[in-house]
């Protein structure tokens, strides 16, 4: 019953879409930064891929996990929001080639983000269930 | 309306206080070029401005001093502002933030109702969690980063050692060259070969020294030699020496490629 309850239509909560965003850039790119020091660090494609396609999950899973009933669209949007941002301040001509190409490579970026954010909710959510039936038990 | 924040979720202004520090943290990040603007320029390796891994502004100084070295400079002595920023880096990752990450971590752990969904969220929660996550980020990237600099290290030891050892073959070999040339020129009476290497043998003390072993191959008006090496067993070196004496066609094999 509870796993149906997952995939059920309802409004997006947009205060937690901004939240998500604001956790992104707070515990995603604000330590990255404290710690490598530079923006410049992520201009390689697979190092700036590996940076975002494993950190951004793990970020939606904990926000998922923190915030209270089911959180999945929200992060997943915030993730590709925050993927977007990031390829406007990591300078993405630099890790992308130019053209249409880049656009589509870009867009793709995007929507991948957003299915790995979703992913990455689905995952906190799962684990804040299991947590709750534990506790009821 | 939205049951999932009707309830007290978030403090009063949480959402206006994260919204403004995540402007602030993004315009930090983005224009961090321009407000921690480099004063030592002409520094060929740039330590960013603000880091926590104070490891990264000892590199960079190591690196530096290397480069001058390397242009027959002195060593720079590092000066007393990334000594402070190295010291602050220090007392910050290693003191500030686990103290105060570990003492929220009691204190919830201590509470009535250890919940993470107790609390609403507020930005002293949002600082809290963060100490934590830098932490977190700080314990996981070291234990790589010390692992990786240590096989790296010693690759670095190896790759020198191969050079080393290939570099004291060549040097025997060019010895080998002066030797041939001799016995190339003199008479067979002077125990030379009277302009043709044939009969030609290295001493026992050539034929075998502690970096490799050589055999000599005389050809009429070249002579081959092969050289073995004995610290990197398949590794080696051939080399053609003319009539002059010169040394040429150098092949090599295993590590020594």
């Amino acid at each position: 019953m509870e796993t149906k309850q997952l995939f059920q239509l309802r409004p997006i909560d947009w205060r937690w879409f901004i939240v998500s965003y604001c956790f992104l850039v707070l515990f995603h790119l604000a330590p990255s930064f404290l710690i490598g020091g530079s923006k410049n660090s992520f201009q390689e494609l697979v190092s700036f891929l590996l940076w975002i396609g494993i950190g951004t999950p793990i970020i939606c899973a904990i926000i998922a996990w923190w915030s209270r009933g089911i959180t999945i669209l929200e992060p997943g949007l915030a993730a590709a929001l925050y993927a977007f941002t990031l390829l406007g301040i990591v300078k993405p001509y630099l890790i992308f080639g130019s053209g249409y190409r880049s656009v589509a490579e870009q867009v793709v970026l995007l929507l991948s983000m957003f299915v790995a954010g979703c992913l990455g909710a689905a995952f906190g959510e799962w684990i804040q269930m299991r947590k709750e039936k534990k506790q009821v038990a | 309306m939205f049951p999932k924040t009707d309830s007290p979720e978030f403090a009063p202004n949480f959402l206006w206080q994260i919204i403004l520090l995540t402007v602030i943290v993004l315009a930090l990040v983005l224009f961090s070029d321009k407000l921690f603007k480099s004063d030592l320029s002409s520094m060929a390796v740039e330590t960013p401005r603000i880091v926590l891994f104070p490891w990264v502004i000892a590199g960079g100084h190591t690196i530096e001093n290397g480069l001058l070295a390397f242009s027959g400079k002195p060593a720079d002595v590092v000066n007393g502002k990334d000594q402070v920023r190295a010291l602050a880096a220090l007392i910050v990752v290693l003191v500030l933030l686990p103290t105060i990450f570990f003492l929220r971590w009691r204190r919830w752990k201590l509470a009535a109702e250890p919940s993470i969904h107790a609390t609403s969220w507020s930005l002293s929660r949002v600082f809290y969690s963060l100490c934590g996550a830098l932490v977190i980020y700080i314990s996981v990237a070291s234990l790589p980063m010390a692992v990786f600099g240590d096989v790296i290290h010693n690759r670095l030891r190896e790759a020198q050692a191969v050079q080393s050892s290939r570099d004291e073959i060549i040097n025997e070999l060019n010895f080998m060259g002066f030797d041939l040339f001799q016995y190339y020129i003199l008479p067979k009476e002077a125990g030379g070969g009277n302009h043709c290497f044939d009969g030609y043998a290295l001493p026992d003390s050539a034929s075998k020294t502690a970096e490799a072993t050589y055999v000599v191959t005389p050809n009429g008006q070249t002579v081959g030699i092969h050289a073995e090496s004995i610290r990197y067993p398949f590794s080696w070196v051939e080399v053609k020496v003319d009539s002059l004496g010169r040394l040429g066609s150098w092949t090599y094999g295993g590590k020594f490629i």
